[in-house]
């Protein structure tokens, strides 16, 4: 087996999610991600150096003694990267960055806008290193436009987006957010792709590509057909709650258990027959009442309280088999620790096992998809604070072991985080 | 610069066309093979005028830009050679379908068949749950969806059921995750002569973009429901403005930047700037802060906040988009025939020269099969006859 992207280098200055989660989806494929961070200025999501009690994500909520190497949103999101600590505020640290530069295919930086290019690392500095550099660029808004210096996370761009002007339970109750700060892995997936498109145009024409990405811009991606209904009729987009707005019903029922839930959707005529069935109430399928969608949408919600007793009583595991078993779509409100004992996820080997001296076992999800003929797996653990300085530096730029030792006495690299 | 890169699309519904939009978009020649009533979007509602109509379906206009459209019938035996025909002809990198595991493989178009057509074509494979795995034949919509990959469980009220998140979010994901397949396969096509099958399943899609948020298990906790509370600590909420609805943030600005922009200086208080202890004073606080917000709007509100350097937002809805200073700004808007779209979420240099709506049904009938496969005008009028096309 190969690996489809096993000729792409990249240097990752990425922090965070977006930056990170784009980079390890290029990992996962074969490409060779260099990530570097300051001694001073580890990713956020190693956690604090010394963290408070109760905060960080570590197993079994120990930070033990070195908390950096063992947080889990750091581990999840850096499998198969390399990982090296340089100074680029530092002269030498300059250098070795330019060295490296010189031998890489992309640059990609998510910091605040300008922040690179203070430390002299401009687009037009990047391009004199080496003249075919791709190079992605991801502050919040992008680097052009009115809000291009103002503050925001992956947390804040739905909002901005218009995709939680469809979240809620109704338009009286406002809205509310998903459960994930998607302007994160959206982003992260577009940069992803930008860089694969980037590299075909670079091996064509062989020229330098800046990519300018805005984390609102590829949240609006969701939206499309939401404003062409403005335009077209003038309505902006709400929110139905669980209902869909035309085929009925569905809706998300209570099963037997603390807070265990089954999504249940009758998308047609058949279905809703199936259901009747399924569930023993025959005689609503022979109900004129509720013969086709429109008028079950009318009556909806007394029968989503007859499908919720019939489901209240029962396993969402159990119900989801049984309904699937007659063609209605449906499926059981998973949670984290459903997700890991679930027979689908493991058949398809997504839960790949990697050891981390820190760490012992982490149970990790796999990659998005499946290929043929190329492999997609864990090769190695997300790397410890610095793991990789010897080999990147030593073998890969070619620096002397003296050189190396005098950028770790200097503070310009090293194993062990600065600062509090 | 993907024009001479040719896709053949037999997706239907949400996930393939947006995989293939995102193709298309870049420029790629991306043609739509339809069955002969029309894919399954074009009868999606709402319609842009009047009663339903194949052609002004509102998501279909959405997904299907730079497209074109042929009808076929692939069922049928004219039509699965018709196809074959077209693959031989068209050479794609690309064959991209969503009709679920075993369907194709059961009328001879399986990834070994197209391979030895054209030994190159990478053929993407787009179903709800994979094509192998327990799950594999379950059905599933959107909501479905949500549920299964966990998005639901911690969406919502905590004392309230579990609730799904706006927009197709799932199923345009799952379309976002082919699309990298796609460009990796077109990136390799370049140095390799073989193709390769990809099997997308929109249920690991989108838990592949939860996984940061499942690791929550490291600390043996499950993840809940928030509701209006974006996070943990106070305030990340949306709150109700005069006009609508905000986002508020007390970071990465200082609390007394806060309490200043409020005009509320019973706001400025010691006690409450750490952030770890502030939520004891929920009571006092919050009052102070909506009496403020629901008498300004969100706009004002939001640059407010933003020149404090406190990382507000506000709930937009498609009007505040089309109307947004910064898209409008960063050209982010692609104008395609009399309408505004959204512009590819990443540009790169000379993708397209010019947008083209989506296309009518069977609009490029003629042009594919007579012009590019060289039928006669009666081989295709019988075949319209016998409803392969």
């Amino acid at each position: 087996m190969t690996l489809a992207l096993e000729d792409i280098r990249v240097v990752d200055l990425s922090r965070i999610w977006a930056g990170p989660y784009g980079t390890k989806l290029l990992a996962d494929m074969g490409a060779e991600i260099v990530k570097i961070e300051a001694l001073d200025r580890l990713d956020p999501h190693r956690g604090a150096v010394r963290p408070q009690a109760g905060t960080g994500n570590y197993p079994d909520g120990e930070p033990g003694d070195d908390p950096w190497n063992r947080n889990g949103w750091f581990n999840s999101l850096h499998q198969n990267k390399y990982g090296i600590t340089l100074d680029l505020s530092h002269p030498q640290g300059k250098d070795v960055f330019r060295e490296l530069i010189a031998m890489s295919d992309v640059v990609i930086e998510n910091f605040r806008r300008g922040v690179l290019d203070k430390l002299g690392f401009t687009y037009e500095e990047l391009k004199k290193i080496r003249p075919d550099i791709v190079v992605v660029s991801m502050p919040a808004f992008g680097n052009t436009g009115v809000w291009k210096d103002y503050i925001q996370y992956g947390i804040g761009q739905e909002q901005l987006a218009g995709v939680d002007s469809m979240g809620g339970y109704s338009v009286a109750e406002g809205p509310i957010k998903s459960g994930i700060n998607h302007g994160d892995p959206i982003t992260g997936s577009h940069a992803a792709g930008a860089i694969l498109a980037a590299l075909m145009y670079r091996r064509r024409t062989g020229k330098s590509v800046l990519i300018d990405l805005s984390q609102l811009d590829s949240s609006i991606s969701l939206m499309g057909e939401h404003l062409l209904d403005f335009q077209m009729r003038g309505q902006n987009p709400t929110t139905t709650g669980n209902q869909h707005d035309s085929f009925a019903p569905q809706g998300v029922f209570p099963c037997l258990g603390e807070d265990e839930w089954v999504a249940i959707s009758v998308t047609s005529d058949s279905e809703w027959l199936n259901l009747t069935k399924a569930i023993g109430f025959s005689d609503l399928g022979e109900d004129i009442k509720y013969a086709d969608s429109s008028l079950r949408k009318q009556n909806e919600s007394e029968l989503l309280s007859l499908i919720g007793e019939w489901t209240k009583t029962r396993d969402k595991f159990d119900i989801t088999s049984t309904l699937q078993s007659s063609g209605i779509p449906c499926a059981p409100v998973m949670t984290n620790e459903d997700i890991y004992d679930d027979p689908h996820y493991q058949s398809r080997s997504l839960m790949e096992i990697s050891d981390h001296p820190s760490t012992d076992i982490q149970l990790l999800p796999g990659v998005g998809w499946k290929m043929s003929k190329t492999t997609s797996e864990i090769r190695w653990h997300a790397p410890m604070l610095g793991q990789h300085n010897e080999f990147i530096f030593g073998e890969l730029v070619g620096l002397s072991s003296d050189f190396i030792a005098n950028l770790i006495d200097e503070g310009v690299s090293g194993t062990e985080p600065v600062g509090a | 610069m993907f024009k001479d890169i040719s896709v053949i699309d037999l997706s239907t519904g949400i996930a393939g066309p947006y995989c293939t939009k995102i193709l298309s978009d870049l420029g790629a020649n991306v043609i739509k093979v339809e069955p002969p009533e029309g894919e399954i979007t074009r009868f999606s509602e709402p319609y842009y005028s009047g009663d339903v109509d194949p052609n002004k379906s509102i998501k279909f206009s959405f997904l299907n830009t730079n497209k074109k459209s042929i009808t076929l019938d692939l069922f049928t035996p004219k039509g699965n050679s018709l196809v074959k025909n077209l693959i031989r002809t068209v050479k794609p990198y690309l064959i991209v379908e969503s009709y679920g595991p075993e369907v194709l493989d059961k009328i001879g178009l399986d990834f070994n068949t197209i391979k030895s057509i054209n030994g190159f074509t990478s053929l993407i494979s787009i179903s709800n749950f994979g094509s192998t795995g327990p799950y594999r034949s379950y059905k599933a919509h959107e909501m479905n969806i949500q549920a299964i990959s966990g998005l639901m469980s911690i969406t919502g009220e905590p004392d309230l059921e579990p609730l799904i998140a706006g927009a197709d979010i799932a199923q345009l994901n799952g379309g976002q995750v082919a699309a990298l397949s796609a460009l990796t396969y077109m990136f390799q096509a370049m140095t390799t002569s073989s193709g390769t099958h990809s099997d997308v399943s929109l249920m690991e899609a989108n838990m592949d973009l939860l996984e940061n948020w499942m690791l929550g298990q490291f600390q043996g906790e499950l993840m809940p429901r928030r509701g209006k509370q974006h996070q943990s600590g106070f305030p990340s909420e949306v709150y109700p403005c005069a006009d609508g609805y905000v986002s508020v943030n007390a970071s990465p600005g200082s609390w007394s930047e806060l309490a200043e922009l409020m005009e509320a200086p019973d706001l400025d208080r010691e006690e409450y700037y750490e952030r770890s202890s502030r939520p004891k004073y929920r009571d006092q606080i919050e009052p102070l802060m909506t009496d403020w917000l629901t008498q300004n709007n969100k706009r004002e509100i939001f640059h407010g906040a933003q020149k404090r350097r406190l990382a507000f937002s506000y709930i937009a809805n498609a009007r505040d988009l089309l109307e947004s200073d910064q898209l409008t700004d960063r050209n982010f808007f692609s104008t395609i025939g009399p309408n505004t779209h959204p512009g590819t979420p990443f540009k790169i240099r000379s993708s397209i020269a010019e947008n083209k709506e989506a296309p009518g049904l069977g609009e490029h009938n003629q042009e594919i099969y007579k012009d590019l496969l060289g039928l006669s005008k009666d081989d295709i009028l019988s075949l319209s006859a016998e409803k392969v096309i």
